[in-house]
């Protein structure tokens, strides 16, 4: 197998075990070299209210603010750092639309919302249709595998507008709520435990967008996991 | 510059397919390649290609667009401003190239590092501007474009040339020269009656099928093709074996000297020697050599990792020498370099980055562990290329240390042999031709 990202071949380790007790062994898709330029964020040293990567746990100045501004409980933990590699990768796999890269974070990301959960239901954000246009695919779902997701976000943005990434900072935090519930009977979640599900926690504010609509609905609490912070 | 409104002008455009779908696979339309259905595929039963990703993504959500090239352009008095003079070789090379693309014919240019290949493009381009034909002349690298935008410029002065390139904003303007990155070609269909490739072998060795095959759809299918290069790869040769490239040589650099021949020094674990700080015999004498006469050298290495050690043994040795390492990544590159250009130092340790675009005239050069998988027989003869540049000194000694041949070094040194017998042939041919004759 090749490398997704730097194309060289992977070398396996196969334990002895696997010789004799046939098991199916889930087969690379990337190399150590290249996993190791991405960086982890660990609880100890990340802000409890979004989950990047500082010295402290202690809640970070943007979150400070949104707290001073909104009335709701939600929190984001996140995997990895948004640093320069892992933007390259964003580029690669979004932006570009190279689909097979998923599969470089699919089973570490699937693994780590699996042993994080306790909600009722798992929420991928939505992307709209111009976006399943040119992109073709949805880049949340596309890393996540076996896990059971339900569709009751729409997203809907007039034609004209920008998209989130093309804005600046300031541009970003003011944008409306695009975030409309589509389910057939309002009952199925009220109450629920949402857990949302995105790729990148930038300024919080398309997640939040997110919660807030779903709170209106009348779920219990909305909280998030992002790939990146 | 205006824009020009297709559809005020009355151009029909064509929609094609992007990629062709069958019962189990998925062709790749613009770089020819073949994939399992599943490994391709989006949701929703759309598919992309991965494997010209980089030159922007091909999928089964759009269609390309093409347009029947009309070839609708102002006749000009003049093309050709450039008041210069070609050489015997530069001329021959440039009659050759004409009858190919008169023909529709595609032609290889094998032209040594430092020969003028670009003056000797002038008399075809300008033939082929005067019959009305579309021209584009495309490079993979960017640098390359911006540098010869302004050379032919200045050699076309009334012709409007359009410079595309990722990195520019300016919108996409109809004009019958154009200068372009490859990865822009791909934005063209049948597009061009004549299309120049420079340097086509700075493509990584195994996209270059592929990413010539994506290139030379921008011409028409009436058009030729001419690819320019110093080291052609195994795909371009094979091509000139079967008859289906003509072929010039310009193995003569312009003041007329044969590129310096590579010298070979055989030592085994020149990197633990060198690592436990033991100056290899072959490199010590190098580098005398090149201080008796206070003369500058690079030293290239396969990797940033044995940079360190490799100066602090030739400084162990050599203690007076100003010398100092460099990398692609070295923040003080730009610094490093200019100080070599001042002669402020006098020498170099360097990976493979500076192999192309960067000149010192006059110096020597050696190469540590040549036959390291590092260095492509492109990237060799480009190394050994930098010598011997300046007419003042149109000579100098080109060493390589390795502890066998492989084949890259192989076939660097086969091919700078072959240039200069070439140019040999040449010189024997030119003598005994009376001048009536060219
Ligand atoms: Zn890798
Ligand atoms: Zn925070
Ligand atoms: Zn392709």
């Amino acid at each position: 197998m090749q490398c997704l990202l730097c194309h060289r071949q992977i070398r396996e380790a196969w334990p002895l075990g696997s010789l004799i007790l046939p098991q199916r062994k889930r087969i690379s898709t990337t190399c150590a070299e290249c996993l190791g330029t991405f960086h982890k964020i660990r609880l100890k040293t990340s802000c409890v209210g979004c989950g990047r990567h500082q010295g402290s746990k202690n809640l970070c100045q943007d979150c400070q603010k949104w707290q001073a501004k909104v009335n709701y409980h939600f929190v984001n933990h996140a995997l990895y750092q948004y640093d320069a590699t892992m933007k390259q990768y964003m580029h690669d796999y979004k932006f570009q639309g190279h689909y097979q890269l998923r599969h470089v974070f699919a089973r570490v990301f699937s693994q780590f919302i699996a042993a994080q959960s306790k909600a009722d239901y798992l929420v991928a954000l939505p992307i709209d249709d111009q976006t399943w246009q040119t992109r073709g695919f949805n880049q949340v779902t596309g890393l996540l595998e076996d896990l059971q997701t339900i569709e009751i976000l729409n997203m809907k943005r007039n034609a004209d507008e920008k998209r989130q990434s093309q804005k600046k900072r300031h541009e970003r935090l003011k944008t409306s709520n695009h975030f409309q519930i589509d389910v057939e009977c309002p009952e199925q979640i009220k109450d629920k435990q949402i857990l949302l599900l995105d790729d990148v926690y930038t300024t919080g504010r398309t997640l939040r967008h997110a919660a807030e609509t779903l709170y209106a609905a009348g779920c219990r609490t909305v909280e998030s996991i992002t790939l990146c912070r | 510059m205006k824009t020009r409104n297709w559809k005020d002008e009355g151009i029909k455009t064509i929609k094609m397919p992007t990629m062709a779908v069958n019962e189990s696979r998925v062709h790749c339309l613009r770089c020819n390649t073949w994939f399992v259905k599943s490994l391709v595929q989006l949701p929703r039963q759309e598919f992309y290609c991965p494997a010209c990703i980089q030159l922007g993504r091909v999928t089964t959500l759009e269609n390309f667009f093409t347009l029947k090239e009309p070839n609708q352009f102002k006749q000009l008095a003049h093309y050709l401003t450039w008041e210069g003079k070609l050489t015997e070789s530069q001329l021959r090379c440039s009659k050759e190239v004409i009858h190919s693309f008169n023909h529709g014919r595609d032609h290889l240019l094998w032209a040594v590092t430092g020969a003028g290949k670009t003056e000797m493009l002038f008399p075809g381009i300008n033939e082929a501007l005067q019959a009305g034909k579309r021209v584009c002349l495309a490079s993979p690298r960017v640098d390359v474009c911006l540098e010869l935008f302004p050379r032919l410029q200045a050699a076309f002065k009334q012709v409007d040339i359009a410079l595309l390139h990722g990195r520019q904003t300016e919108p996409y303007r109809y004009t019958q020269l154009t200068i372009a990155t490859t990865h822009q070609l791909l934005r063209f269909y049948h597009a061009f009656d004549v299309l120049i490739i420079d340097e086509v072998d700075a493509f990584p060795y195994a996209q270059n099928k592929k990413l010539l095959y994506a290139t030379t759809q921008a011409k028409k299918e009436t058009g030729s093709c001419l690819f320019l290069t110093a080291t052609p790869g195994e795909e371009l040769l094979k091509k000139v074996r079967q008859k289906q490239l003509a072929v010039s040589y310009l193995p003569r650099r312009f003041h007329g000297f044969p590129l310096p021949e590579i010298q070979v020094k055989l030592v085994l674990n020149w990197y633990s020697k060198m690592y436990a700080q033991k100056l290899i015999r072959p490199l010590k004498k190098f580098i005398k050599n090149c201080q008796e006469v206070n003369r500058q050298f690079l030293i290239f290495v396969p990797h940033i990792k044995h940079l360190p050690f490799v100066l602090k043994a030739v400084a162990k040795i050599f203690p007076s020498l100003k010398i100092t390492t460099v990398f692609s990544a070295d923040e003080q590159r730009l610094e490093k370099v200019q100080a070599m250009r001042n002669h402020e130092i006098d020498g170099l340790i360097t990976t493979t980055i500076l192999e192309r675009g960067v000149t010192f005239p006059g110096i020597d050069v050696c190469v540590l562990g040549a036959d390291d998988d590092t260095f492509s027989s492109a990237a060799l003869v480009q190394i050994a290329g930098r010598v011997g540049r300046s007419p003042k000194r149109p000579t100098g000694n080109v060493l390589f240390i390795c502890a066998g041949l492989s084949r890259s070094v192989k076939r660097a040194i086969q091919q700078i042999k072959f240039v200069n017998r070439k140019a040999k042939e040449e010189e024997h041919a030119m003598s005994s031709v009376s001048p009536s004759d060219t």
